[in-house]
Formats: C-alpha cells, structure tokens, sequence
C-alpha cells in the first residue's frame, strides 16, 4: 500500500443493536481516516459508541450499514478467515480487563496470537521473550499471569499486542484499571510503540492520554464531533 | 492452531478444575468399567462354547433324525392313517416313548439331496464293558464321534475315521482307572472292548487310544468316542445274524453341507428335509441354545453398562457447557485473536474426547485388572467343574472397540458445548466484565 493510503477508512458506517422499538442505533453514520502511524484517541462518555466504533474497526463487529476498509480493501463482506487473519497477523488488542489466561505463565499468555497463527514451539518461545523484553517483564516470563501486578498484567497485554509485529494496536480503556502513575508508564509504554511506526487506536476517557495522541475524535450519541486541531 | 497445539491446550484445560475433570471421567469409568466387564463375560463364555462346539462337531454338519411321531393314548388323539410310502419301517416303542429310527431306504433318500455329501449312518452301540492294561472290567458307553468334530483333547490325536483300526478316545477320568500311568502313557496303548452279540455270546475286541479328552460341558457323544471303523465293527457284532430290516436301523445319520452355505439356503434344505420327514439340526440348532441364553444375560449387563455411559455422557455435556460457560472470556479473546470458529470447536470436542479416552483407558484397565483376580477366584471355586474355562475373556478388538466407541460417545456428547464455543461472538464476550 502506498503512504497516501490510509491504513483504516471508515465510510457511513451506522450500527443498530436489536430491531423494532427495542431498536438501539448505537452509531449514526461514521466516517474517519486514519494513516499509517498515527495515534488516534477515540474520546466520549459511556455509551457514545466509541467501543463500538472500535470493534467494526478492528473487525470484531460489522456495521448495520457502511463500509470499513483497511489498508484500501473493503473488509465489510470479507470471509471469516481473511478477517481472522487480519486480526491474527496485523492487529494488536490491549484490553482494560486484560483478558489473560490466570493459571498460565507470562511467556504462556504473551505467545497465544503464534500459538493460534501455528507457529512452532521454538520460534514462540524466541519472540515471547522478545516481546517480554520490550516491556521489561523478561524476568517474569515463568511466573504465574495472576502474580503479577496490575501494571505488570498491562505490560504483559502490551506484549501479547505487539508479537506478531502488527500495523495497528488496539487499546480499550488501557490505563483504565490501573493507578495514575503506573498508567503514565504504560502510556509510555504505547506511544514509544507508535513511534516505531504501530498505528495506536486508543479508546479512552482519560484526557491526557487523549492529549498525547496525533488527533483526537469525539463522540456523542453515535457520531463523531467535528475534529478540534491538537 | 496447529493440531498438536489443540491437543496440548485441550489436554491442560481439562487440568484446570481439577475436582470437575476427574468426577466426569469417574461417570465414565463406571460405564465403561461395567460394559467391559459384561462383554468380558460374553467374550469368556463364548470362547468356551466355540471350544465346546469343536467337540460337537464341525459347523457343516448336520445331524438328521426321523421325525418323531409318538401316538399317545393320554391325549386321546385318533389314531393316524397308515401310509406305507412314508411310514418309518422301525419305531422303537418303550413305555411312554416312541423313537423312530433311520433304515438304508432314509439313507438312499438322504443321498439323493445334491445339498447333502457323506451320508453316514450313526451307530449306536451298546457295548458291556472296557478292560485296561489293569484287567479291570468297567461299564461302558461308547459313542461315534462325527467326522470333523475337534475333540477337546489333553493327550494324543483326533480319532482317525479313515483307519481300518479300532480307535477309541478316552475321557481323562478313565485313564487310570484302566490302569495307564497318564494320559500320554494311555495314548497308543490298548484296550479290550466286550459287547454281547444277538445269539448272547460276548465277544471281546482291542482297540487302539487315540487320544484323551478333556472333560466337557457339552457333547453329542457320550462316554468312550470311537472312529468310524470301532463303531461299524461293534454294530455289526450286536446285530450279527439277525435279519437285515432288524439289523439296518440306524438313530440317526450325519451329512456334510456347503460350510459356506448361505442361511437361507440352509432353512430351504431344512425345510426340504422336514417335508420328508426327518429332523435335520445343525451344530448350532442343537446348543444354540446356550449361547442364546448367555447372550440374552450379556444383552441385559450390557444395559447396565449403557445406561451408566449415558449418564456420564450428560455429565460430559454438563461439564463442557460449564466450561464454556466460564471461558466465554478466553474463547473471545481468543476469536478476537484470528482463533476460527472451527479450530474452537475443535478444542473442545478434543477436551470431551480426551474425557472418554481417560474414563475409558481407566474403566477398561481396572475391568481387566478385576477380571484377573474374578477368573483366579471363580476356576478354583463355583466354576471349578468347568476345567478350561475362563468365565471373562478380553480379546483385544472387545477393549479396542470399546475405548474407541467411549471416545466417540464422548465426542458426540462435547458436540453441543463446542458448537456453542465455536459461535461465540467475540464483542459480547470482551464488552462485557
């Protein structure tokens, strides 16, 4: 793909949960574009739709209406596979919960995107403790995922994110859990990512780290606000 | 994932409740443990009919008899018209019983069906007694054996029906009685057979053993067995001198069929023979009957052991829909992660098989494990009458078989649960905490 072409396009998308007067629209015809290395900050209360906005991105979710491209291709009526694919070899998810697998080991956990991708044994052990290194938690490799730390389950999630050396990470709520400093480094931890080029799609209500990102998109009632320059 | 992968991960979540996993394959291995061992029952026992039914005779055999048609005045039945062209020329009459019996005509008729090869008279002989190497004198019954029946035998060789020789087969309890050191010093050695003829004078015959019997449960002969030419040898002599429709009276004749017959071709001949008047019966007619009871009792264990898996299989079913049910998180984030649906199925039908593999590799070891000390403790005990009798029996297709089909219930059972797994959204699992 050429550097013109955006890395995620969203054209008119709307989504609307359940049917009849239980209807719900919770997005109203959103269209965004974000380039190859940007930081986004997608802002708004609970319920804006800005979640759902990034499902549909990521291709978690499909639109009610509208169409997602990335990297120029129409994702939209895409085969399950090649969409497994897409979020298996290119994008990166950070949750607020973390979502780990508590009884596994740290390596266990961060390596699961290769396990699923059928990369062989050795290979995942290599760039797990790569990755493990990168977020400077290679001494907890063998350690239990429920023995760690709030920051440090967040570091590991960043870890798992950035394994499979995606285009795009992801991140839901990713400081939302955790305390004001520790929250500071995992920010850190983000954007010296994105410096390395990974576009960050960060879903947050959290003003400063929406400051820190190239543009920030607000949303109420299921639509964007128009763009403020950061 | 790559399959390896699967079933290392489904092989450690089964580890993950620990107190669930093993009271799932508990139910299992009560099943299992319970359908091996009533087919190790049916298997033990059906091995020793079959080893029985060799000294029945051979499964192309058939026995024929005259129809048996008793007049009998308590039943106040009319007395039957005369027909000279069916009638038996020979009913043995005594109190109560009538028995008709084979004439050369039956055989001539018998050797006509194109279905029916070596036609053979019985002979029934009476003989007075046998004599060994000791001098002493024994009652005796003596009996032809079929051709081709496989004798049971501790010691030395089929009796030959070709040979001119006499030769007889002892059971093992006369060996030394008659005065041999042991069976194999009975085997060539002789014996004396006296037997009274028509005209009362008892003559005395040797015979050769050929061998020597192991006690059985079931047999068409009884007592002492002879080859064809013993039997001939001592039929003649009792009917000696006395006038051919007397003597030529034969209780029943034995014929060779196709053994691969088909079976409806084998209840045509039956039929036919029937028409005619005679009372054909295979091999398995006659001690079927054995077997049907047993496989009648296996059947009914065998619903035990049925009922028991299908109350595990719930529990199978119980025990994934929990586990799903619990990791509706870790199937999310695995789908969100590029896992397919197919490969999530995938998992968890293997955790439901790797349930019926450990229910039933468990289940199946300790039936045999069982089955041993049951075996040692029943051969010196209630079966101790029953010499060669294993009363459970484990080929290695019964075990083979039955962990393959536990797998596959359990298999089936997990179908549900993973099918539920493999179509979990992956948003409603991450939206919600």
């Amino acid at each position: 793909m050429s550097n013109n072409t955006p890395i995620l396009e969203a054209r008119g998308l709307t989504k609307i949960y359940g049917t009849g007067e239980f209807a719900f629209p919770a997005l109203r015809g959103v269209s965004l574009s974000i380039a190859s290395g940007e930081s986004i900050a997608i802002v708004g209360k609970s319920g804006s739709g800005k979640s759902t906005l990034m499902h549909i991105l990521a291709s978690l979710d499909k639109p009610t209406n509208g169409a997602v491209l990335v990297g120029g291709r129409d994702i939209t009526r895409a085969k399950p596979r090649l969409l497994d694919n897409l979020r298996n070899k290119h994008f990166g998810f950070v949750f607020q919960q973390f979502f780990m697998n508590a009884d596994n080991t740290v390596l266990e956990n961060v390596i699961l995107p290769l396990k699923i991708a059928g990369v062989g044994a050795r290979e995942r052990r290599t760039r797990g403790l790569e990755a493990l290194r990168a977020v400077e938690l290679l001494d907890k490799a063998n350690a239990r995922a429920n023995h760690l730390s709030g920051g440090q389950k967040q570091r590991l999630v960043i870890a798992r994110a950035l394994i499979n050396n995606p285009l795009v990470i992801f991140a839901d709520e990713p400081t939302g859990n955790l305390d004001s400093a520790t929250g500071r480094l995992i920010e850190d931890l983000l954007f010296s990512l994105n410096q390395q080029g990974i576009t960050l799609v960060i879903v947050t209500h959290d003003e400063d780290l929406s400051r820190r990102c190239h543009r920030r998109l607000d949303m109420r009632d299921g639509q964007l606000l128009p763009e403020v320059a950061q | 994932m790559k399959l390896f992968d699967i079933f290392l991960t489904a092989a450690g979540n089964l580890g993950r409740n620990k107190t669930r996993t093993a009271l799932t394959i508990l139910a299992i291995f009560i099943g299992t443990f319970t359908l091996t061992l009533t087919n190790g029952v049916g298997a033990g026992i059906s091995d020793y009919i079959d080893r029985q039914l060799g000294n029945v005779g051979p499964k192309d055999l058939l026995i024929i008899q005259a129809q048996q048609e008793s007049q009998s005045f308590s039943s106040g039945e009319a007395p039957k018209r005369y027909n000279p062209s069916k009638q038996k020329a020979s009913t043995v009459a005594g109190p109560g019983v009538a028995f008709n019996m084979l004439t050369p005509n039956d055989l001539a008729i018998l050797e006509e069906d194109p279905d029916l090869a070596e036609v053979q008279p019985y002979f029934s002989v009476a003989p007075d007694y046998i004599e060994g190497p000791n001098n002493h004198k024994y009652q005796l019954q003596a009996s032809l054996y079929p051709r081709g029946a496989k004798l049971d035998l501790l010691s030395g060789s089929q009796p030959d029906h070709s040979a001119k020789d006499y030769q007889v087969v002892l059971p093992v309890s006369f060996v030394n009685s008659l005065g041999f050191a042991d069976n194999d010093a009975a085997v060539g050695g002789r014996v004396m057979i006296g037997i009274t003829k028509p005209t009362g004078e008892v003559v005395e015959v040797y015979a050769e053993v050929a061998g020597v019997q192991q006690k059985t449960l079931i047999s068409l002969a009884t007592g002492v067995g002879l080859n064809t030419a013993a039997a001939q040898g001592l039929f003649n002599l009792q009917t000696e001198g006395l006038p051919e429709n007397l003597a030529k009276r034969y209780a029943a004749a034995s014929a060779h069929i196709d053994p691969n017959i088909s079976s409806d071709d084998l209840t045509a001949l039956k039929q036919r023979l029937t028409n005619k008047g005679y009372l054909p019966q295979t091999v398995s007619d006659r001690i079927g009957i054995v077997r049907q009871v047993v496989d009648g009792i296996v059947v009914v264990f065998n619903m035990f052991g049925l009922i028991a898996l299908l109350a595990a299989a719930f529990g199978i079913i119980n025990t994934l829909l929990m586990a799903v049910q619990e990791r509706t998180k870790e199937i999310g984030l695995m789908k969100s992660m590029g896992m397919s649906g197919s490969r999530i199925f995938l998992l968890f039908s293997t955790e439901a098989a790797l349930l019926g593999f450990w229910g039933s590799v468990l289940g199946t070891g300790a039936a045999i494990g069982s089955a041993m000390i049951i075996n040692r403790i029943a051969s010196n005990g209630f079966l101790k009458d029953f010499p060669g009798l294993d009363l459970l029996a484990f080929p290695i297709t019964l075990i083979a078989g039955i962990i393959a089909a536990i797998i596959a219930v359990a298999f089936l059972a997990g179908v549900s649960p993973a099918v539920r797994a493999a179509r979990k959204n992956p948003i409603d699992a991450l939206r919600y905490e």
